[in-house]
């Protein structure tokens, strides 16, 4: 993983309310991460391909596509377009929005710049493959819902 | 059932058929009801209570169309009926392709009065603005309460508004960019809810999104339906949600 990438992503936290970050390709493969432990690399990669998809949606329906809130109960997933990716934060739904906003202004330009430099083949490298949208079922128990935990909690299941 | 000739708005009162002007404190919303179709008058009148906001739609001694929120045709007539405490004027809007509603003014009235004498002590308490537009009309609406209850398909900030149903049925769609507004909505909440599911995050309310023209905002309803509007850039994000009525 790209140590300048991951420095930038480090900084982000100083932005109170902002849990972790992450950095995708255009394709929705996961480049950089700096999240909490909880998401596992399977866990974000399964969301990357989707959050990239956001942004070709919004470009097939003719907006440009620049910054994009993913508003959730308690959390804001604050989605930045970078050369050639994007850049995923993860917040606190009470963050504060301009300090949050400015943070990523200064990352982005960290990263765009980083990533201008990255190969096809590093863009490409740590793709995951997007799983199939059905109900996710506990490997050691087949037949019964995946337990979903965030922050030591049940999620669903 | 068709409409014939009504397209074409409404004219404001004042503005081509000049005549009085009033303010009926007390006026009861079924005497509205019965005083624009004995006239045949044929204008929209917008009904603002506290908490909802609702449009009569007057054509030939009947009511053809009415729409609150959340509801359309008789079912909101009689939503609207029902209300008991609010202001009316008369607003210039878009007629509906064709008439919603099947059953007579008096039938309607009947049915909500009926409903009204099953909440004995309840007394109207309807107060008719005197014109949509003039000052005068602005303070009573803010008095009401009504910036919270602005209807976005009205609103004549926002560039394109739909509202759809969960299923992904169209029940209202206004603007340049309403078709490709509606897929984007619809797809942005299916995979919105996704990216949730798939980092545990509960709660799918929507999205917003900004660009150097253009900004969109993608809501949830609670009652299951998505709202969608685009504004231009020069619209804060802060007023968008308070047109549509979004609370953060």
């Amino acid at each position: 993983m790209n140590e300048a990438i991951v420095s930038t992503l480090k900084a982000l936290r100083d932005v109170q309310g902002i849990e972790g970050s992450f950095v995708l390709s255009e394709a929705g493969a996961l480049l950089a991460r700096e999240m909490p432990t909880i998401f596992s690399d399977e866990t974000v990669g399964e969301a990357s391909p989707r959050i990239a998809r956001l942004g070709e949606t919004f470009e097939s329906a003719g907006v440009d596509f620049d910054t994009c809130v993913v508003k959730f109960a308690d959390h804001l997933i604050y989605v930045r377009k970078l050369v050639k990716g994007f850049l995923c934060v993860l917040t606190e739904g009470t963050v504060n929005t301009p300090a949050l906003k400015m943070a990523v202004n200064l990352a982005q330009r960290r990263l765009s710049n980083e990533l201008k430099n990255l190969t096809p083949e590093a863009l490409a490298a740590k793709e995951v493959e997007e799983p199939a949208a059905v109900e996710p079922q506990d490997p050691a128990q087949p037949g019964r819902r995946r337990v979903r935990m965030y922050r030591g909690q049940v999620i669903d299941g | 059932m068709s409409l014939p000739d009504q397209k074409k708005p409404p004219s404001e009162p004042g503005t081509e058929n000049p005549g009085f002007q009033a303010s009926l404190s007390g006026a009861s919303l079924w005497d509205l009801v019965q005083m624009e179709c004995l006239a045949f008058s044929k204008r929209v009148v917008r009904i603002t209570t506290f908490e909802d906001i609702g449009y009569l739609y007057f054509s030939g001694g009947q009511i053809v169309h009415a729409r609150t929120r959340n509801h359309l045709g008789e079912e909101a007539a009689m939503a609207i009926l029902g209300w008991e405490e609010g202001s009316f004027e008369v607003v210039e809007a878009p007629w509906p392709d064709g008439a919603s509603i099947d059953a007579t003014w008096q039938s309607l009235v009947m049915r909500a009065a009926q409903h009204r004498d099953e909440k004995p002590g309840q007394v109207p308490n309807l107060v008719a603005f005197p014109k949509s537009g003039d000052s005068k009309s602005k303070e009573n609406a803010t008095s009401a309460n009504a910036e919270s209850n602005e209807d976005p398909s009205m609103s004549t900030e926002l560039d394109s508004v739909v509202r759809l149903s969960n299923e992904g049925t169209t029940i209202e769609a206004q603007g340049p960019a309403a078709e490709e507004l509606e897929s984007l909505a619809a797809y942005c909440c299916q995979i919105g809810a996704l990216i949730g599911e798939a980092l545990g995050l509960e709660g799918f309310s929507g999205l917003e999104s900004e660009s150097k023209q253009w900004r969109v905002i993608v809501h949830s309803t609670e009652n299951g339906m998505i709202e969608a509007a685009r504004a231009p850039n020069t619209l804060t994000a802060a007023r968008m949600r308070e047109i549509l009525g979004i609370k953060r």
